[in-house]
């Protein structure tokens, strides 16, 4: 009776292996935890969250994994955009950090207006917030605009931005480089009195009101079914311009609130080298969490994952003083070690592996 | 009895859920054209594509003449080495390149090409195979038989012994079947063998010397054309003996009965895919049609009500009311549903699974901030699943891993669940099973006998004359006759179409 | 579509035909009007940039020279082949301010077979001296140099040094990295973190810092190869209570002296600013003054810049500061 019993458990637990390691998110997640696992590995430490204080005296948070939640922020949200981009238009965004510029430039303008040192904020940060999500929504607008009702290549039509983008935040700033009173710092770093630093906070809302999106509206299947198809889409009622030009829209509201975490973290802004080369890590985000960059699919969460698992590269490559020089080494060695695992020859090769494996040990059963 | 050119033994090949091919054999020999047949989902491709590399298989051999040992072809390149060509329903050349370049591109490893030599190489392989192109014309200005036959003179010119032939006449017209079909033969007296995929069986019957039937994975048998009769070959491919298709003509006739309640009506449509202006009227509980030659604007008519194509002129009416249908949305939710022509093109999400393609449409009516649950998007995949008998692993499955037929029936579903008041089948019928295409028409009888208004297109106008009981007849863009009753009759639609007889 | 396209990129090749051949007639010997062509890196990059900007604008207008000038913004290819058509526009002179080093030989002999003198500015570019007329440069190294002196004079127990350098590559970075590295390897001090960012950023340096304290990199000296990176990393530190400045634990030495980060080297917080001077404008036309004479100039002159210590500068210092 016990004896039988086993049997078909162990069996469910092999299957249920199985079907984990088949899941979409596997990959992604396996390789977080292996960069995290090969952090502790070298510095023991590397988990360890202490309570200490800021200059100030208030309680903060420190360690390397809040480091990492911390500064994943701008990639994660901007990740969040661009899967939705990505997964409509069959193409990127690349002016996200140029768009950061233009955000931050409204931002400090309206936080500072003509002075560079300003003793106090000339209008409520709010407000402040919600102009940098228009700027970055009115981009957003007219790079979908561009993509949805022009049929330009993504590529080409956020090169526009790309270009310009810098130079249009800097006239934003009326070419002052002002730097806004430390209250305005609330937002990128703590909040007086609570330890965790707050752009974690927002990545959490962020993150929530996502998924309350893709749970509670059509995003999601929408956004893949015309990148899948477009044309099939519009017979079934769909409006596939509509849908691409909302996702640039909300690619743009993202770059709005990356922007106000980026602005509000030194309470100032450097067009010209804010967030330098965000553009391809958060597209590098997209691919590693298992999306098509040929478009139709919306692995949300593998975005994320693939966010917070450059962070922890990044952070790694940093605690671990690896020479300047050998930096972009790593991290592309590494970058194409995830995306050879993840791709279909590769995959192949190890089920196949398995299946002989499985073949051998099962042999190796019957004749015992 | 001569060395056969190709055999194939005991193939076996299986997917995750499906056993795709079991024990299968089959035998080619020189000069022989050998028609693969079966239902959608029977084996036909997956034979195929084990033939040329495309999957491995699991189990057998190949035998190619000449070689002593069985041959392992890993790769649709390692195929050609072996002397298999195949040359898909879909052309698979490049449409911005010249004839000669598709020709030529790719076969060999040398850095310089004389372009001039190789134009003139072209000229001649064109001129013997009796193919109507220029070397230098670029290959998208051909019609899409004279780009099938220059996918054919590639192989044939690549020294294939074995041409593969996967349903190369479902896009073409009468004329260029016969074209087609006398290259075949001039293969053949060259000693090719061709395997030669169709749904078609007149054509089958015409060209053809043997026949293999596959159905569920597994071999029926290998029979010589003229001990086949027609009737004997549909019943070994669907298993079973077919009284049915007799049977649908009498109730469509029945169905004729019907209240007279007008569903749908235009006043002079005409839209900017260029159809011209028209009237047309289809009532509760009716199967109409359209008939006419390919291009002559069947497709255009039923896209211009489904608000697919801008409509530039005209009028519709739903139940007496003029409604502005200026999208295919306002479309769907006067109660139009619109299956198009082109399944892959504008039919399926292949990428989205059976239950989200299913649901796609009564979802978008709606509404964006309206998403059904999972579960009732289960519950409403699993009703249409079971309902319209979609052989699927699941409801989670990618659409476009299913056969043909499967999909089209995944389309259907799609807006059956849509409970439209009219609903437009384009071409439901084209590239898919028999057995499937008599579920199909029983389906649209019955769904007019429920008192749905339904309009069916086919090329296949025995079909049409089974399930509708009003043709509309095109030519050229107008509407040039409609015919009802004891008028519809193959004779009557060819004079229609041809001009000679002019109803009305 | 495509031909709309096509006809706009015709009228545009066109347009800029024919603004070509403006440009060419104002450079029109007979009308003695100098025209200087202006390889700038950024418009906007930084304070200290801003100033430099100004600074030539400011002295070429007073002296009556036509300034073209022309911004790279932060690509380096685009910098050269800007260069090769300011050549090309036949301007009298080319000042070139590089992003990178290397990579210029092409543009100076191209210069100097246009016969077009060819001034490298602020920062040192890699050429053989025949290649080019005359430098005026800020020495990256001598500044490097003179915070290790100054480093060394605070004799420290131990040395721990955080090395904050800017974009990979850039002069002023090589120059002001071989300082300290020579300085701690002469010395015997520890590097414990030595890296670049990315566009001289500030949150970079911020982050980087933070990823430092947390994964417990112990150190006592920051030398951040600029005034902003050097703020960020007080940032990081304030946000982990660890102390820094005239009072603190750790030394902060920045570079560039901008008037803000000299408030913050009056105010303690900063230990050590050490100046890049932007002014280039005035030498520079003294320069092409004494060149147009037939007079023989320098070929390489350093600007003369100096170092602000916490402990001695002064209110009436940072209120001379004009950038």
């Amino acid at each position: 009776m016990t004896k039988n019993n086993i049997k078909p458990s162990t069996q469910r637990g092999v299957s249920v292996f199985k079907t984990i390691s088949k899941h979409r998110l596997f990959i992604p997640i396996a390789f977080l935890m292996f960069l995290l696992l090969l952090n502790i590995f070298i510095k023991p430490g590397f988990l360890r969250i202490s309570l200490g204080r800021d200059s100030s005296g208030n309680p903060v948070l420190i360690g390397n994994l809040v480091n990492i939640l911390n500064n994943a922020t701008e990639l994660v949200i901007l990740a969040i955009g661009m899967t939705l981009v990505t997964a409509s238009s069959k193409g990127q965004d690349i002016s996200v950090g140029s768009t950061i510029a233009i955000v931050g430039g409204v931002i400090m303008r309206v936080l500072c207006g003509n002075e560079t040192q300003p003793t106090e904020l000339k209008a409520p940060i709010i407000l402040a917030f919600l102009l940098g999500c228009l700027a970055g929504m009115v981009c957003g607008a007219f790079n979908g605009i561009l993509v949805a009702k022009f049929k330009i290549q993504p590529m080409v039509a956020t090169l526009i931005l790309f270009t310009a983008g810098r130079s249009i935040g800097s006239m934003a700033m009326g070419g002052l480089k002002p730097k806004a009173v430390s209250s305005f710092g609330y937002y990128g770093n703590f909040i007086p009195g609570f330890p965790i630093p707050t752009p974690i906070l927002i990545t959490i809302l962020v993150v929530a009101i996502t998924y309350i999106a893709l749970k509670k509206t059509n995003l999601g299947l929408y956004t893949r079914a015309v990148g899948i198809n477009d044309r099939s889409s519009r017979l079934n009622g769909l409006n596939p311009a509509k849908i691409k030009f909302m996702a640039y829209v909300i690619m743009g509201f993202c770059v709005g609130i990356a922007g106000f975490v980026q602005s509000s973290r030194v309470q100032t802004v450097n067009p010209y080298t804010i967030v330098p080369g965000i553009e391809m890590d958060v597209i590098l985000a997209v691919a590693l969490g298992g999306n098509s960059l040929g478009g139709g699919t919306v692995n949300m969460a593998g975005s994320i994952i693939g966010a917070y698992t450059l962070q922890t590269l990044t952070s790694m490559l940093t605690t671990l003083n690896v020479n300047t020089n050998a930096v972009p080494v790593f991290k592309a060695v590494i970058i194409i070690l995830l995306v050879a695992i993840q791709t279909p020859a590769v995959k192949n090769f190890f089920s196949n592996k398995a299946k002989v494996s499985k073949i051998i040990s099962n042999q190796g059963k019957e004749s015992a | 009895m001569q060395e056969p050119l190709l055999t194939m033994k005991n193939i076996y090949k299986s997917f995750p859920g499906v056993r795709a091919l079991q024990n299968v054999n089959f035998t080619l020999y020189e000069g022989e054209i050998h028609a693969l047949m079966g239902e959608n989902g029977a084996g036909k491709s997956t034979l195929i594509k084990v033939l040329t590399g495309v999957y491995p298989m699991d189990g057998g051999e190949i035998y190619i003449k000449g070689e002593n040992r069985p041959v392992h072809i890993k790769s649709p390149q390692d195929a050609h080495k072996h002397g298999i060509s195949t040359v898909y329903q879909e052309i698979t050349l490049c449409p911005n390149l010249t004839v000669a370049e598709n020709l030529f591109i790719g076969r060999n490893d040398e850095l310089l090409v004389d372009w001039k030599k190789n134009n003139s190489r072209a000229e001649g392989i064109l001129e013997e195979l009796g193919i109507p192109a220029k070397p230098t014309q670029q290959l998208s200005n051909c019609s899409i038989a004279v780009q099938q036959m220059v996918a054919i003179a590639r192989a044939v010119d690549m020294d294939c012994k074995v041409l593969i032939l996967d349903e190369p006449t479902s896009s073409l017209d009468d004329q260029e079947v016969t074209k087609l079909f006398l290259l075949m033969r001039e293969l053949k007296s060259r000693g090719v063998g061709i395997i030669f995929v169709t749904h078609f069986l007149e054509q089958m019957y015409a060209i053809c010397d043997k026949i293999t039937v596959l159905r569920g994975g597994e071999l029926v048998g290998e029979y010589k054309v003229m001990d086949l009769p027609r009737v004997e070959l549909v019943a070994k491919m669907m298993g079973k003996e077919l009284g049915d298709l007799a049977d649908i003509h009498n109730k469509a006739q029945t169905d004729n009965e019907n209240t007279k309640e007008v569903i749908i009506e235009t006043v002079g449509l005409a839209s900017n895919s260029g159809v011209k202006p028209f009237d047309f009227k289809a009532y509760k509980g009716e199967v109409t049609g359209f008939a006419g030659l390919l291009g002559s604007g069947r497709s255009e008519c039923v896209r211009a009500i489904f608000g697919a194509d801008k409509v530039t002129k005209g009028k519709i009416k739903i139940k007496g009311n003029e409604v502005n249908i200026t999208s295919p949305l306002k479309a769907m939710k006067k109660g139009i549903g619109y299956l198009p022509e082109d399944r892959g093109r504008d039919g399926i999400i292949g990428d989205l699974s059976v239950r989200e393609n299913i649901v796609l449409a009564l979802q978008a009516m709606r509404g964006f901030f309206r998403p059904f649950t999972k579960a009732q998007a289960q519950a409403f995949a699993d009703e249409y699943i079971s309902l319209l008998n979609i052989k699927t692993a699941s409801a989670d499955t990618p659409v476009k891993s299913l056969s043909g037929g499967n999909q089209q029936k995944v389309i259907l579903a799609r807006w059956l669940l849509t409970h439209p008041d009219y609903l437009i089948l384009d071409e439901p019928t084209r590239g898919i099973d028999i057995g499937t295409k008599v579920e199909i028409q029983k389906l649209v009888l019955r769904l007019a006998s429920e008192g749905m208004s339904v309009t069916f297109i086919s090329a296949e106008i025995e079909e049409m004359l089974r399930t509708c009981s009003r043709l509309i007849v095109m030519r050229d863009l107008f509407v040039v006759g409609e015919l009802e009753g004891d008028d519809m009759t193959q004779d009557k639609i060819m004079y229609t179409i041809a001009g000679v007889n002019k109803s009305e | 579509m495509k031909k709309m396209i096509s006809l706009i990129l015709v009228v545009m090749l066109m347009l800029s035909l024919a603004a070509c051949g403006k440009d060419s007639k104002t450079t029109d010997k007979k009308n003695k009007k100098l025209t200087v062509g202006v390889v700038q890196t950024n418009a906007n990059e930084s304070d200290w940039r801003t100033a430099n900007t100004n600074s030539f604008n400011k002295a070429f207008d007073e002296a009556g020279f036509t300034i073209k000038m022309v911004f790279g913004e932060g690509d380096h290819a685009k910098q050269i082949s800007q260069a090769q058509q300011l050549i090309q526009e036949e301007v009298d002179y080319l000042v070139v301010l590089g992003l990178q080093s290397a990579g210029w030989e092409d543009v100076a002999k191209a210069a100097k077979e246009a016969e077009i003198p060819f001034i490298m500015a602020d920062r040192k570019l890699d050429l053989s001296e025949d290649l080019y007329t005359a430098m005026v440069c800020s020495d990256f190294e001598e500044e490097g140099n003179k915070a290790v002196k100054w480093l060394k004079e605070q004799a420290l127990d131990s040395y721990k040094i955080v090395v904050l350098g800017g974009d990979t590559g850039s002069s002023a970075q090589l120059g002001r990295s071989k300082a300290i590295e020579d300085g701690a390897a002469a010395n015997g001090w520890e590097i414990v973190f030595n890296q670049n960012m990315k566009g001289w950023d500030e949150t970079l340096a911020k982050q980087a810092v933070a990823d430092l304290i947390a994964g417990g990199t112990e150190f006592n000296v920051v030398y951040a190869q600029n005034d902003n990176m050097a703020r960020g990393a007080c940032d990081a530190m304030d946000a982990a209570g660890i102390t820094y400045g005239k009072n603190g634990d750790v030394k902060v030495i920045a570079f560039d002296a901008n008037k803000w980060a000299l408030e913050k080297v009056l105010a303690g917080e900063f230990n050590l600013d050490v100046e890049c001077n932007p002014l280039h404008g005035p030498r520079i036309v003294k320069l092409i003054n004494q060149l147009e004479a037939g007079e023989t100039v320098p070929k390489n002159a350093y600007v003369d810049e100096e170092m602000f210590d916490c402990d001695t500068i002064t209110q009436a210092i940072v209120d001379a500061r004009s950038y």
